[in-house]
């Protein structure tokens, strides 16, 4: 009696044990994702890059969104917009909008955040947004945008110029809100523990409904072979910097596929020619250079083919692309005689900065480089390093122009709009903050391209700007670099051109 | 007559050595990786640094798709494998030898200035040591190889600046009980300078620990620049080193295994014939230590 009661007792807390289980499985979902690194802050105006993407496009919004392939901008925080003439935009915001803290979105809020974007002295990552002139506050709900210059592409950039509130971002310091980040998104961020995990949680308020997913969880993992172990063994979800030589192995396991996006980034040699080594000064052997590699084998072996080859840093589907500009063709013989006629017949020597973070394999590609122009007599020694070295040498120095930064150096450019503004701006336009060149002809080719409203005209000067880039090779461009994920097929989602992974795409089958 | 009982010494010594069949072992494997290193450019059969991308990730030549052209298969740019480690014997060697050498006659001078003068001398001496011990080795390899940049020559004065201590320590003990023996009194009483009597009475008696010491670091050694290298602080990738192969052979660990494998066995076997040898003239010098 007394044991049946207790076998009783037994199956009755299994039971229930059991249910309780089940319940929590039935929970909140979570979808993991595994990120190359932290990002840099949660900053939007702070920060760049996909690492810092991924959270901020979570988090924050724009006036305007663009659709996943870019093509395409539809209403965000603004619900409708008209441009008056080729200086000034109205824009009718959103209403009932607020922030994660529950501070109401307003015009003020979009007055404060584009005025912080421009302060000179907080950020710097505003070569998209310095047209901007004045914002005037008509009412709580319409603005009036003043540009300087006018600008053809106004309407897609501010897509990435988010919203922050005002009255939190004012009372905190700087530091503070790049970890503490409040946005109108569809997530909010409720922990972040550096080098572990970032975890964001459905905005219940969003206006746009909450999104299906719970909670997304960020973690960053250096390792590509660590993130390919974790994405088999089903601890995440989806995996950012899929190894190319990994792709049939993902592709064989029934549970996982591959996605890979059109690519935005255009990988390149770049260099400082502004005090950089004097051999690489002389446009002879920078064409030399160009001709020595061989882009297609680059791209069928070491990127298993997921890459295009490039003639300049202008993307094919950017505006004023032209295709009469064909990539150099792979010419080693040609390369000595440049080299020969440069004064250079037995080569030279010279060091070539990389890390894996920079590009898609960034060691192996520019070991690769190396040998290709050591074939033509260019003595390369690589120096790989961490992504962060990179980073303070290049990204966020604050005197780039300056000369301490090694001379040669694996690079990329991800423009986030079809556009070759933002690019020729930072990389190659003088006072860029990635720039070591000195055209004077080719900066006012830039501005005249990041400002002409007619179409015909700008085409023009792009073809100009395009020669120019060919011909005189200010960066060498390389290819078009396609991003690979590796996703678990519980997960119905599509890798976007603008390479973000954001949970609004995201549905559980 | 004295030839002849040199002759006799070695003699015994190589008998001794025979006698222990892990000794022997080790001695074989150490004999075959310095003929490696030495004749590296003759037995290669392909220059280590020749990249071959369409011959990339070929497999070992047993297994299926492997061919006889690249024995141990090829790594990410169709680089031979088994040339680079063969080549990479040169560098771990180099390293080795070297650091012992040099840390080796830093550690057992400055052990023997301390042990033999004391005072002033030895108190400063033994608190530098204890310095550096107070940091574990590695930690302080990194520091200085990051402050110094990468190169050969910096990682071989690197591991030698932090591995002197052990010597120093173990010498200087030794030189304490040695400097009180009758014929050093002797010697003293026969005038002899400070000089020359630690360089010749001192000196040869505490040898034997300095060699224990020193067939036991270069395991060590090995495997601290193999260390460095893989966090990319060690020698510059364009050196075939076995560290450096390690570590770029891990991200593809799951889909081409002998990226790491082979160069991961070559310090293995260094390693374990290193310690074989160690341990062996442990027993033979010093049965107590």
């Amino acid at each position: 009696m007394r044991r049946r009661h207790l076998i009783l007792t037994l199956l009755a807390s299994l039971l229930l044990f059991s249910s309780f289980v089940h319940a929590q499985s039935a929970g909140p979902t979570t979808v993991t994702i595994a990120l190359t690194d932290d990002p840099p802050s949660g900053d939007p105006h702070k920060t760049r890059g996909a690492n810092g993407g991924h959270l901020l496009f979570n988090l924050f919004e724009g006036l305007v969104q663009l659709s996943g392939d870019m093509m395409s901008v539809t209403p965000a925080l603004a619900t409708s917009w008209e441009q008056i003439d080729d200086l000034s935009w109205s824009f009718t915001l959103r209403e009932g909008v607020t922030f994660h803290n529950g501070e109401p979105f307003t015009a003020e809020s979009v007055r404060y955040s584009i005025e912080r974007i421009l302060d000179p002295n907080a950020v710097r990552f505003n070569t998209d947004f310095r047209q901007i002139g004045d914002v005037d506050v008509v009412d709580d709900y319409h603005v009036l945008i003043h540009l300087k210059t006018p600008d053809p592409v106004f309407i897609a950039k501010i897509a990435g110029l988010h919203m922050v509130p005002p009255v939190y971002t004012a009372s905190v310091s700087e530091e503070e809100f790049g970890t503490h980040p409040i946005g109108t998104g569809p997530y909010k961020l409720v922990e972040w523990v550096l080098g572990q995990r970032l975890v964001l949680e459905a905005n219940d308020d969003y206006w746009n409904g909450r999104p299906s997913v719970d909670r997304l969880v960020f973690r960053p993992i250096p390792e590509a072979s660590t993130r390919l172990a974790e994405l088999q063994a089903g601890t995440v979800d989806i995996i950012t910097g899929l190894n190319y030589d990994a792709i049939p192995l993902v592709d064989a396991d029934p549970n996982l596929r591959v996605e890979a996006n059109s690519g935005r980034r255009t990988v390149m040699m770049h260099m400082d020619l502004l005090n950089g080594a004097k051999p690489l000064q002389d446009v002879r052997v920078r064409q030399a250079m160009s001709y020595a590699v061989d882009r297609q084998l680059l791209i069928d072996a070491v990127l298993n083919g997921y890459g295009t080859p490039l003639a300049t840093i202008f993307r094919p589907d950017m505006a004023g692309y032209s295709a009469d500009f064909q990539p150099y063709p792979y010419d080693p013989e040609r390369a000595k005689e440049l080299l020969a006629e440069a004064g250079y017949p037995n080569g030279f020597s010279i060091r070539f900065m990389t890390s894996d973070g920079i590009v898609n394999k960034g060691v192996e590609v520019a070991e690769a480089l190396a040998a290709m122009l050591g074939d033509v007599g260019i003595k390369v020694e690589v120096l790989p390093v961490a992504l962060q070295v990179m980073r303070d040498m290049y990204i966020g120095n604050p005197d780039p122009a300056g000369g301490n930064v090694e001379p040669l150096f694996m690079f990329n450019y991800g423009a986030a709009i079809p556009d070759a503004t933002s690019p020729l701006k930072a990389l190659v336009q003088t006072g860029g903050i990635e720039a070591f060149y000195n055209d004077p002809v080719l900066n006012e080719l830039v501005d005249e391209y990041g400002s002409e409203v007619n179409v015909e005209a700008r085409n023009q000067v792009a073809h100009e700007i395009q020669e120019k880039l060919y011909n005189d090779l200010p960066v060498i461009a390389l290819y078009l670099q396609l991003d690979t994920y590796g996703v678990n097929e519980r997960l119905d989602w599509k890798a976007r051109k603008d390479e973000y992974i954001l949970g609004k795409d995201i549905t559980l089958r | 007559m004295s030839e002849a009982k040199t002759n006799k010494r070695r003699l015994t010594g190589l008998r001794m050595l025979l006698r222990s069949r892990t000794a022997t072992v080790g001695a074989v494997i150490l004999v075959c990786l310095a003929a490696l290193a030495a004749f590296a450019p003759l037995l290669a059969p392909h220059d280590p640094a020749k990249q071959d991308l369409r011959a990339r990730l070929a497999p070992p030549m047993w297994v299926a798709k492997g061919t006889n052209v690249h024995v141990l298969g090829t790594d990410q740019l169709g680089r031979d494998i088994l040339s680079r480690v063969i080549y990479g014997t040169r560098i771990s060697l180099l390293v080795g030898v070297s650091v012992v050498l040099l840390a080796g006659t830093l550690g057992t001078l400055l052990g023997l200035l301390a042990g033999f003068l004391g005072g002033k001398v030895d108190a400063i001496l033994m608190r530098v040591v204890d310095v550096f011990l107070a940091f574990p080795f590695l930690l302080l390899a990194i520091v200085f190889m990051a402050m110094l940049g990468a190169s050969l020559g910096n990682i071989i004065l690197v591991l030698a600046i932090t591995g002197w201590v052990e010597y120093a320590r173990v010498v200087r003990a030794q030189v304490l009980s040695v400097r009180e023996l009758e014929y050093v009194t002797a010697a003293r009483a026969l005038g002899a300078r400070n000089l020359v009597i630690m360089l010749k009475h001192v000196l040869p008696n505490v040898f034997a620990s300095v060699i224990v010491i020193a067939s036991l670091q270069l395991g060590t050694v090995i495997i601290s620049e193999a260390s460095l290298t893989f966090l990319g602080l060690g020698i510059p990738p364009s050196i075939p080193t076995w560290g450096s192969m390690l570590a770029s052979g891990r991200e593809y660990f799951v889909l081409a295994w002998w990226l790491p494998t082979f160069p991961g066995l070559a310090i293995v076997l260094t390693v374990l014939a290193v310690n074989f040898l160690g341990d062996w003239l442990r027993d033979v010098f010093d049965p107590t230590l």
